[in-house]
């Protein structure tokens, strides 16, 4: 739209130069073709994309779902709204839970670690940070390894008389999602912990506020905005997952959970999916508003330069790091015992397997299809994502009045996956391309995973677009440069840093997608973690522990891969 | 034991950050009620000092004694202290009400004192009926305000300010620095104010202390630090000044002849800069304020000496080449460049004198009284 103008302006200024042949060629250059230049066509493909496979079929499902209510023909169960409500019910109370815990336990971790100088921080964070890069359902059958009724601790608690209650239902479902939302909180803590001016807490200080005191009256209320942000993560994460349900729910229904099992399960009835997704939608999108309004609230700005307020209180630097490490331990254990686990026979009632052996793994990767699969899914929806990302990227940075656009291709992060998946199974049924029923052929998973990654990508493209001024473009441009070759050879470089970080966490989300692909895996292209999750409801817990160390392994790959090349390009330019 | 004179003292005060040294072997004292201003450039330990005062930094060596009682172990909430930030540093998420409350909650005082004291002091800082607002609903100025009433209503010993109007425009600066002075002359508190403003400090202060990489260069009232700059560093930062370095060529009883480059100036002894006799051959340092230059077109040089005919002889005079002129409304200023080649700046205020109407280039005439010239031979440089 800008070069639009851009290249009016140039057609007018040649013109008034007057030259018959300036005027005949800016004519020329100016035609619509061209003014519709190519990186147009670019944005029309994504926001078509977007359109396509999340707007059309949320709205759908949407419909479709309401319909539901006014048709007289097959009405609903009696006992249908108490049942919603129950599971509403229990779906709250484990977000609410989970959020709550995780959110009290990120808070003094971040204070320790930000604040008050406990050694070796970053190791924390990082360690701590473990889960963002893998899937949610390892935390959940790495409890029952700990905790299930066979499990280490079970039989430890038991050796000291406590008799640990049974973990299946919302007990065990509250434990992993609280191990698997802890990152989400924590950095986003931390992140507010870091926007607190040194001075503010120094004032207080000087009048009298006692250290723990200044904490709880100026520091925790400081960051509300980001207390809320973290728990908003948390709830929708916890609530809209469908992996641990699955593994670890027993009998306790949660609205994802149900969505999922009504829609694969024949003797399901095939509106239940359709009115809770709906309803979960209603749920996430009034919390999200609700949430926005507080913030906005609260909301300060405060520019400083004098750093934030570190404290150097010994006993609390000594006991805090101490506390750090525990709970830091406490929640990598899963993770240790799944190391533990992919490498043992079996492990029932004793402190360790009985016998350690490499067979797991031999067994897990002679089924080379899961591999090959969440490969395939890797090189295809990885590029796609990182693509569509540089393109909203630029273009909700360069024309303003397309920002709005914005609100839906970030929609996948507030909504479950199972919800995108159903609409675009709901959506697309009928469709068929080259003689094969679209939802049938490995596309729609493709499809269905780049729509639900893409926010994550976006955003970290987005922040480095935020860095680049976009007065460097209009001088290139004004030195003649056409648009795309404007972004490539000023914009481009510049934001490439974060182009691999996306590729990095494209590759993590990718690989660690279970809920829309539990949803809509065609034939043969179940990917590694359906595998697991399969597995883990077999019983072949050993196997499913081999299965998600090689997934981890091969983000870490990913991760290492990406990284070099970016350290490769930093070294280049420098 | 007498009553200590002094509200703070601070002794051989020395913090060091790693290799840089901050503040370097510090001395002042403070009187009750007083005051002052801590002036210095950038990065030279204003906030360090203030930062040891209030007890966010530890001294490397040295003892902050406040109200005859040694500090230096005393954690900031016990030192009774207040202090008001540059950045405002206003709780962005209380109103105003309870930004100024905080301190007296801290202190647990009953909610009806806490009341009216909030009230008391809104009204001193003028925000009476602001109670309910949040701080970004408040302009810089009014945060600043926000910030000395809650500074001061918990009746500290010391008032600590770190260049607080440094973020705000011109025209409130100067407001705000007129209450600053009113309520702490109405208070009788004792406080320090940090600016790098020199004109800041000289309005405000009963008493200045000119810092420079963290040593303290001159304490005194602003008259003296104005008039009887001990050295070129307080010359040069005080007020606008020419400062050249010379030689004291020739004296006598009452003035000594300074050499410049070729130029030779006399100046009178025993009135400024110095106390002590400065020998023959000594390295001296000069400053010349541009509005003691007298400048006339050339010819007009009748109406010079009708001004300075009481030192006529010994009156430094010459013609000199306009270089570069302004005017500027109230006054006019501009350089010259002396037919030795030294080139100085002057102002001239139009109301003593008829408007100067000269152009660049042109030949003046100008004088400067050997009253009018300070020399010392404490050399440390200007920057
Ligand atoms: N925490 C610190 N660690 C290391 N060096 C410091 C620290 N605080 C201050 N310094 C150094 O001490 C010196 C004095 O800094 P200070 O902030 O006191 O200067 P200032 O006079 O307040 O300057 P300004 O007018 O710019 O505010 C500077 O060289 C600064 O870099
Ligand atoms: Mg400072």
């Amino acid at each position: 739209m800008e070069s639009g103008k851009s290249n009016n302006e140039t057609k007018h200024g040649s013109k008034s130069l007057g030259g018959i042949n300036e005027t005949l060629t800016s004519i020329g250059s100016s035609s619509v073709l061209s003014n519709l230049s190519i990186v147009h066509l670019f944005y029309l493909a994504a926001i078509v994309f977007v359109t396509m496979f999340l707007v059309i079929p949320i709205f759908t499902l949407i419909i479709s779902s309401v319909s539901i209510f006014f048709e007289t023909t097959r009405p609903l169960p009696p006992d249908f709204f108490g049942y919603m409500m129950k599971v509403t019910w229990n779906t709250i109370l484990l977000g609410i839970l989970t959020t709550l815990i995780t959110v009290g336990i990120a808070i003094p971790l971040a204070l320790l670690i930000t604040k008050f100088g406990v050694s070796m921080p970053s190791l924390w964070i990082a360690l701590l940070t473990v889960p963002l890069i893998t899937p949610a359902f390892i935390s959940s059958f790495a409890t029952i390894i700990l905790l299930g009724r066979t499990g280490i601790i079970t039989k430890a608690l038991k050796l000291i008389g406590i008799q640990f209650p049974s973990i299946y239902g919302l007990l065990g479902l509250v434990i992993t999602q609280i191990l698997h939302t802890i990152p989400y909180a924590l950095l986003i803590i931390i992140a507010g912990l870091q926007t607190i001016p040194r001075h503010i807490e120094e004032v207080a200080q000087s009048m009298g506020s006692s250290v723990l005191k200044v904490q709880y009256t100026i520091v925790i209320p400081y960051i509300y905005p980001h207390i809320l942000m973290a728990g908003l993560m948390v709830f929708l994460t916890s609530i809209g997952d469908v992996g641990a349900p699955l593994i670890i729910g027993g009998s306790y229904k949660v609205i994802a959970m149900e969505i999922y099992s009504n829609f694969i399960s024949f003797l399901g009835d095939e509106r239940i999916p359709l009115i809770f997704s709906t309803w979960i939608i209603i749920i996430s999108v009034v919390l999200v508003f609700g949430l926005n309004y507080l913030m906005k609230l609260t909301n300060v700005k405060h520019k400083f330069e004098t750093g934030i307020m570190k404290y150097d209180i010994k006993p609390v630097k000594r006991w805090g790091t101490f506390v750090v490490a525990f709970i830091t331990i406490l929640f990598l254990l899963p993770y240790v015992v799944t190391v533990i686990h992919s490498f043992g026979t079996i492990w029932a009632n004793t402190w360790l397997p009985k016998s350690f052996t490499l067979k797991n793994y031999r067994t897990v990767i002679k089924d080379t299809g899961p591999i090959k699969n969440t490969l395939i899914l890797i090189f295809t929806v990885t590029p796609t994502i990182v693509f569509l990302g540089i393109i909203f990227g630029q273009m909700f940075r360069t024309t303003r009045w397309f920002k709005w656009f914005n609100y839906f291709t970030l929609m996948p992060f507030v909504l479950p996956g199972v919800v995108i998946g159903v609409s675009l199974l709901q959506t697309y049924s009928k469709v068929r391309i080259l003689g094969k029923d679209l939802v049938s052929s490995v596309v729609i998973l493709i499809i269905a995973i780049a729509v639900r990654r893409l926010p994550f990508v976006l955003k970290t493209i987005e922040a480095g677009f935020s860095k680049i001024d976009t007065s460097q473009e209009e001088a290139a441009r004004s030195l003649g440069a056409k648009d795309l070759k404007t972004f490539l050879s000023v914009v481009y470089p510049q934001i490439k840093p974060s182009v691999y970080s996306a590729i990095i966490i494209g590759i993590v989300k990718v690989v660690t997608e279970l809920s829309s692909a539990l949803i809509i895996y065609p034939p043969g292209w179940q990917n590694m973690s359906l595998y697991i999750a399969y597995y883990v409801s077999e019983g072949f817990i050993s196997r499913a522990a081999a299965m998600s160390i090689i997934l981890i392994l091969i983000v870490g790959v990913g991760t290492a891969i990406s990284n070099h090349l970016s350290r490769r390009d930093l070294e280049k330019y420098a | 034991m007498h009553e200590e004179r002094y509200d703070i003292r601070i002794v051989n005060l020395v913090k060091k950050f790693g290799s840089t040294t901050a503040v370097n072997d510090f001395n002042i004292e403070i009187e009750k009620g007083k005051l002052v201003a801590l002036l210095g450039p950038s990065g030279c330990g204003k906030t360090t000092l203030l930062r040891l005062i209030a007890g966010f930094e530890k001294p490397t060596s040295g003892d902050i004694v406040l109200r005859g009682k040694v500090i230096n172990d005393v954690p900031p909430q016990k030192r009774n202290i207040g202090i008001v930030f540059q950045d405002y540093a206003v709780f962005p998420i209380m109103n105003v009400f309870d930004n100024v409350a905080y301190g007296l909650r801290i202190k647990k005082l009953p909610r009806e004192e806490i009341n009216s004291r909030v009230m008391e002091y809104l009204a001193l800082v003028g925000l009476t009926g602001y109670e309910k607002r949040m701080p970004s609903q408040l302009s810089g100025g009014q945060q600043q305000r926000v910030a000395l009433a809650r500074a001061l209503v918990t009746n500290p010993d010391l008032l600590l300010l770190d260049e607080p109007l440094s973020n705000l425009d011109a025209a409130l600066r100067l407001r705000i620095r007129k209450e600053i002075k009113k309520i702490q002359r109405k208070l009788g508190i004792t406080a320090i104010f940090v600016t790098h403003d020199q004109e800041e400090a000289l309005s405000i202060a009963d008493k200045i202390y000119v810092m420079r990489r963290g040593i303290l260069m001159q304490g005194g009232s602003p008259r003296e630090i104005y008039n009887n700059p001990k050295n070129d560093f307080v010359a040069n930062f005080i007020g606008k000044s020419n400062i050249f370095y010379g030689k004291v060529v020739d004296a006598d009883e009452n003035y000594y002849k300074v050499g410049i480059d070729g130029s030779f100036f006399n100046v009178s002894r025993g009135k400024y800069g110095v106390d002590r006799d400065i020998e023959i051959d000594r390295d001296v340092w000069v400053s010349i304020r541009p509005h003691f230059l007298s400048v006339r077109r050339n010819g007009d040089s009748s109406s010079v000496n009708d001004n300075d005919n009481r030192i006529n002889g010994n009156l430094n005079r010459g013609v000199a080449r306009v270089n570069y002129i302004e005017y500027l409304g109230s006054y006019t200023k501009g350089e010259l460049k002396l037919e030795s080649g030294l080139v100085m700046e002057f102002e001239l205020s139009h109301s003593s004198t008829e408007e100067l109407d000269v152009k660049v280039d042109d030949t003046v005439s100008y004088s400067i009284s050997p009253e009018n010239i300070i020399v010392g031979d404490t050399i440390k440089g200007t920057d």
